[in-house]
């Protein structure tokens, strides 16, 4: 089982929620890892797991402007005209 | 209506033009958050644009798919993520142009806090062909189960967090609060990954007019792996300033005050419901 696979494994069954250390340590010595991919999963270090894997870091999470666009914003009532009122009237 | 459970081969048979563009949620936590419809767009597309939470998502996705695109590369500190925007959701636009099946995968939901998703879809669909998103699991969701937070008990009102001291907008403070890329609150221009501490005290002096500065707030990261743990910090709204903060960090602002009872609504709601109890006159032969 690959890293990946291991951490998808670990995120997606319930009998693999909340596991202790000792737990964790044998499901990951029974995954195909390298000594060093084992400490880091065991140990949470996902800084020195990424760098075992050569991953490119995210530079940037964001993905929103804090202007809304032009679409999303009501139209604002123009204000009467003077004159318009008197015509009315 | 399109039906969403169709195959990819379906979607091009309900327009004319081929090509076809579906906006999907990969969810917060790696492996656990992805939903089946999901899953399917990513496995069925021609390309796959991704954008990730974590380094490990593009090799995950690259086993559903083979031709997986990350669009960090757009971005760059100092150029303003504006235009990345815009050169996403161009190249996700192109690529369905030259008739491919695109998908874009975004973490957590791709219609919350995603420019480009929306921009992408509501062009393709001008242009006239398929286009859609799929919901997914969002940072907000996850902030819910994680802080045992009810929307529904006093309310919660969502705001970017630059657009929130940028604009005037109404506070409730019997309701939660909440503000999203603090990180980065003040970065006017877009052009910034981080802000610092002088920029989250001018978000302070705003929150200061609503809420007391001792009041306990939260700073909150969701887990994006099984390894990594969630991010809960309680502190008091003073201590933002100086707290550890990243483009990730939300602010959690519970309500410091309780709700007050609308009185004149109360009387019109009591009236009704008399009307409703007193027997009609015409119902008494």
């Amino acid at each position: 089982m690959s890293v990946i696979n291991l951490l998808e494994t670990l995120a997606k069954q319930s009998a693999l929620a909340n596991l202790s250390t000792e737990q964790l340590t044998t499901l990951v010595t029974q995954a195909e890892l390298t000594a060093e991919q084992q400490t880091a999963i065991i140990n949470s270090d996902v800084k020195a797991l990424e760098q075992l894997l050569k991953l490119e870091q995210i530079k940037c999470y964001i993905y929103k402007k804090d202007v809304p666009d032009e679409d999303d914003v009501p139209d604002e009532e123009e204000a009467p005209n003077n004159e318009e009122i008197k015509q009315a009237i | 209506m399109n039906d969403t459970g169709s195959t990819s081969n379906n979607l091009n048979e309900l327009t004319a033009k081929q090509g076809s563009l579906v906006c999907v949620g990969i969810g917060m936590l790696l492996g656990a958050h992805l939903t089946p419809i999901c899953k399917s767009h990513i496995e069925d597309a021609d390309v796959v644009f991704i954008s990730g939470n974590n380094a490990f998502i593009k090799e995950w996705l690259s086993q559903l798919n083979n031709n997986v695109v990350d669009l960090q590369e757009y971005y760059q500190e100092g150029k303003s993520r504006s235009l990345t925007y815009d050169q996403m959701s161009e190249i996700m636009l192109a690529a369905m142009r030259e008739g491919k099946k695109v998908v874009g995968a975004f973490y957590g939901h791709p219609g919350v806090f995603v420019t480009p998703a929306h921009k992408a879809i509501k062009q393709a669909t001008k242009e006239g062909y398929f286009a859609k998103m799929e919901a997914g699991i969002s940072a907000e969701d996850c902030l819910i189960a994680d802080c045992g937070i009810d929307p529904g008990s006093v309310g919660l009102a969502s705001f970017e967090a630059n657009q929130f001291i940028r604009f005037k907008r109404q506070v409730d403070n019997s309701a939660y609060l909440v503000l999203w890329q603090v990180g980065v609150v003040g970065d006017c221009n877009l052009t910034r990954f981080s802000t610092g501490s002088e920029y989250r005290a001018v978000l302070v002096d705003v929150l200061l007019q609503h809420y007391p500065q001792e009041h306990p707030v939260i700073l909150y990261q969701a887990a994006t792996l099984a390894i990594e743990k969630t991010i809960i910090n309680k502190l008091p709204l003073k201590d933002i300033i100086d707290a550890e903060v990243n483009q990730c960090t939300t602010l959690i602002i519970p309500p410091c005050k309780r709700l007050v009872v609308n009185k004149q609504v109360m009387e019109k709601l009591q009236q009704l419901d008399k009307q409703r109890t007193t027997p009609s006159l015409t119902a008494i032969k």
